[in-house]
């Protein structure tokens, strides 16, 4: 099951960043016929090779859509959760297999909605990944009826693997498997299922009402008085774009809390691991995951600060916004505590995890403005706010989840994989986003919006910065280059890759472990270099006075 | 007392809630009382359906939990709906 | 066959079985739904300049009959389930039977009334299209109506495939009813809300 996922979510993963090396060949040379591929595009899309803005508009929507919704997610939580937490809790299998199975299979049933779309007459949707209202309510052509359908495919299909994830962790640890001898990534899982479960079920409502809307032509979205194109539209009005954006929001912010938790798990297991000590602060890491979990859930309106929200509204937000950076802020500092007085064994995993680091730092900082109200008014809606959230996901949590992959693919296949062409994949792809994501907080604080078409070719005042389209997008190519070490070496080492002994890693949770369903669990998850000991590291499942 | 026949004492409890609530809907009350009573009945037929029918009254914390949390969602979301709605500040129309 | 661990034995340090935890943390999940879809209404109406008087619109007793056959098919659908419950009275797989029967009964009147609702205000030209109340009331129960069609396609399932799985593993299935339940119980609920809020109200 993690494996099935595993592959899908790469897959998507893969189809997510093609449409954005489209969309930054489109940035550098605004106007220009996309080399090789263009004539595939179609003329409706983009004649002469040459992107058109309602075609960009698409690639923009479902690259957000589908590296989160198709991608990230799905790897992080479906496949690194279902292969991983049976396995670290010593438990049988998932509590419930069969609705696992419909899991995976209303995704794939979704992934394929989405793909699809884009060979519909007016193509895939083209507003956004957060399809605002009244745009998208009217957008012409089937595309964001589509988005629609493969978004409620999505959402169950999430909705079952919360439940099914909180079941297992609560009903099938092994006997002495008490919570506090969680390995941290299991803890990370089960407050990230809580997440999906109760903050998915909203954007669903909302999806439907815009469904509604769509197709029967109701106004839930639309507002009395609303005139397009000049001319009033003949509904019965008396809705409101706002009500989209609270029940979206609701979902999507805690959404981003599930790209990083999972993120955070795969880092800390690897980081104490290759420290050969103890995560400094594990209690407290668990209580902030709480924290965060509980706080993601009050902080939705600051996506809305420009809304003509009143002030009251407005502080309580930036407040709750200010208070949910402190959890993250302990998890971080325990991690870089956890390294000090370590001995550190630079393995690919562990690059990956070291660089994770500094960058969801550089992420999380950059987030402080957007959360201010005052200050977010000339950012909201720049590229500074796309470089801050690329911060957080691609050297953020897609670095972890190479981490996760290069980590735990001997427990897999019972091979490594090969560590030159993973360190060379580790440097470029470091190196590349660097270059690719920062010029985006520049380009945001000298006025440039996001989504547009031509990059900001009109903008008088941004001229300055949108010559630096052109080493960004250079950078993304370069980027999509040292992905090829990354995929070679995968595929290269399923087939070839060095034997690996049992416990590579030398590790102490219960995943390196055969039989782990049988085990019994005596330790605490991270007895590395413990005084006295007879070996650097004591696995959990170990009797105590051994 | 049998079990059936105290789940059929719930249902007469839940047949009179539910004829109160029509006959005073029917007196056409202003609205925040009518609001308040109509919410009242209904959370109380609501309460006893999840007490008893589905036994949350002998349910464990592990499931106790999860439900207060997700009432206080939904408490949340209902109320900061309206507060951000009725905490708004009106700019000049557009094209005045 | 091989069954999980606590599928039909309470786990001690939890005291529950997986099926129950499981569909608890399901119904957590509709609340939220269905609560975004009242906090839809709530805002909806609280910023309409004017609102239709639902009682006007709607049928009152109609919805009042709906009520009641609910509510009655909940009683139904847990005496089905002490029928089959372990416990100090004798287990009655007939009994099972009838009660349950008598729920399926029940849902599909409530649908039936459903149906004749909706047909009435199609009839009289009044679609979702027409008025955000409308939208609303259309949407809110056609969502639940959904449910209460998906609930009756499990009691349908329960009530066939009964006989053998209590003949096998009678406990298993008694679990199985009472979450079944406790499903069914939860869209009455749903109902008890909407009925006040969308006719009454």
């Amino acid at each position: 099951m993690g494996l099935l996922y595993g592959f899908t979510s790469l897959f998507f993963l893969l189809v997510g960043f093609t449409l954005v090396v489209i969309i930054r060949w489109q940035l550098a040379y605004p106007g220009s016929p996309v080399p090789y591929i263009g004539s595939l595009f179609g003329t409706a899309n983009a004649p002469g090779g040459i992107v058109l803005p309602e075609f960009y508009n698409q690639l923009g929507a479902m690259h957000g859509t589908i590296m989160v919704f198709l991608g990230v997610v799905p790897l992080a939580v479906g496949a690194f959760g279902n292969y991983l937490i049976p396995l670290q809790i010593g438990a049988p299998d998932m509590a419930f297999p069969r609705l696992n199975l419909a899991s995976y299979w209303f995704y794939l049933a979704g992934g394929t909605v989405m793909l699809a779309s884009f060979f519909v007459p007016g193509g895939a949707a083209n507003n956004g990944w957060t399809s605002y209202p009244p745009l998208s309510d009217l957008a012409p052509g089937t595309g964001q009826t589509w988005w629609l359908v493969g978004m409620a495919f999505l959402i169950n299909s999430s909705l079952l693997g919360a439940l099914n994830f909180i079941t297992t962790v609560v009903q099938l640890r092994a006997p002495g498997m008490t919570w506090f001898r969680l390995p941290f990534f299991v803890w990370a899982q089960f407050i990230t299922a809580f997440l999906l479960l109760l903050a998915f079920p909203p954007l669903e409502g909302a999806a439907i009402l815009q469904g509604m809307d769509r197709l029967a032509g109701t106004s839930f979205f639309l507002p009395s008085g609303l005139a397009v194109s000049g001319r009033p539209l003949g509904v019965a009005g008396g809705g409101s774009a706002l009500l989209w954006q609270h029940l979206f929001w609701f979902l999507a912010h805690p959404e981003v809390y599930v790209l990083i938790l999972p993120a955070m798990g795969i880092v800390a297991e690897i980081v104490t691991n290759n420290t050969r000590k103890p995560l400094w602060g594990y209690r407290v890491m668990v209580y902030s995951l709480f924290a965060l979990g509980f706080l993601s859930f009050i902080v939705w309106a600051h996506h809305m600060f420009l809304t003509g929200m009143g002030t009251a509204v407005s502080a309580f937000f930036q407040t709750t916004t200010m208070i949910v950076s402190i959890p993250s802020v302990v998890i971080l500092s325990s991690l870089i505590l956890s390294l000090h007085g370590g001995s550190i064994r630079f393995t690919t995993p562990m690059l990956f995890a070291l660089a994770f680091i500094p960058m969801f730092g550089i992420g999380g900082l950059t987030g402080l403005p957007l959360g201010l109200a005052t200050t977010d008014i000339p950012l909201h809606d720049t590229a500074y706010v796309v470089g801050h959230f690329h911060y957080l996901v691609a050297p953020g949590t897609i670095f972890a989840l190479f981490a996760g992959i290069y980590h735990w693919f001997p427990r897999l296949t019972g091979r490594m994989m090969n560590d030159t062409l993973g360190r060379i994949h580790f440097a470029g792809s470091l190196v590349c986003m660097n270059v690719i994501f920062m010029p985006m907080f520049v380009q945001g604080l000298a006025g440039v919006n996001r989504r547009l078409w031509d990059g900001g070719a009109e903008y008088a005042h941004a001229q300055g910065v949108l010559s630096l389209n052109v080493p960004m997008s250079i950078a993304a190519f370069a980027l999509a280059f040292f992905q090829l070490f990354f995929i070679v070496n995968l595929f290269a080492s399923l087939k070839a890759g060095r034997q690996a002994a049992a416990n590579p890693w030398s590790a102490t949770t219960l995943e390196w472990q055969a039989a782990t369903s049988s085990l019994r669990v005596y330790r605490n998850p991270y007895e590395y270099s413990v005084p006295g000991a007879s070996a650097d590291f004591l696995p959990q499942h170990l009797p105590a006075d051994a | 007392m049998t079990p059936a026949r105290f789940y059929i004492g719930i249902f007469g409890a839940l047949v009179a809630l539910t004829l109160i609530t029509v006959l005073v809907s029917s007196l056409q009350l202003p609205t925040a009382p009518r609001v308040v009573f109509g919410l009242a009945v209904a959370g109380a037929k609501a309460s006893l359906i999840v007490l008893f029918f589905m036994h949350l009254k002998s349910e464990r914390e592990m499931v106790f939990w999860p439900l207060a949390l997700t009432a206080f969602l939904f408490v949340f979301l209902l109320a900061f709906v309206l507060w951000s709605e009725a905490d708004h500040i009106v700019g000049p129309t557009l094209g005045s | 066959m091989h069954v999980l661990p606590y599928t039909t034995e309470v786990r001690a340090d939890t005291g529950l079985t997986s099926p129950k935890l499981g569909i608890w943390l399901f119904l957590a999940s509709e609340v939220m739904l269905f609560g975004s879809l009242f906090s839809s209404y709530a805002l909806l109406r609280t910023g309409a300049a004017s609102w239709p008087d639902q009682s006007a619109v709607l049928s009152v007793p109609l919805a009042t009959l709906n009520t009641i056959i609910l509510i009655s098919s909940s009683v139904t659908m847990v005496l089905a389930w002490t029928a089959l419950a372990p416990g100090p009275q004798a287990q009655n797989p007939a009994r099972f039977k009838l009660y349950m029967g008598l729920t399926l009964l029940l849902g599909a009147a409530f649908l039936a009334v459903k149906a004749i609702e909706y047909g009435d205000k199609f009839a009289h030209g009044l679609f979702p299209a027409t008025n955000t109340f409308l939208a609303l009331y259309f949407t809110m129960t056609g969502v639940h109506a959904v449910h209460v069609l998906v609930g009756m396609a499990v009691n349908a399932y329960l009530l066939v495939s009964g006989a053998r799985m209590w003949r096998t593993e009678p406990e298993r299935f008694a679990n199985r009813v009472e979450i079944a339940g406790i499903y069914w119980h939860f869209v009455d609920v749903v109902w008890v809300f909407l009925f006040p809020v969308l006719y009454l109200l």
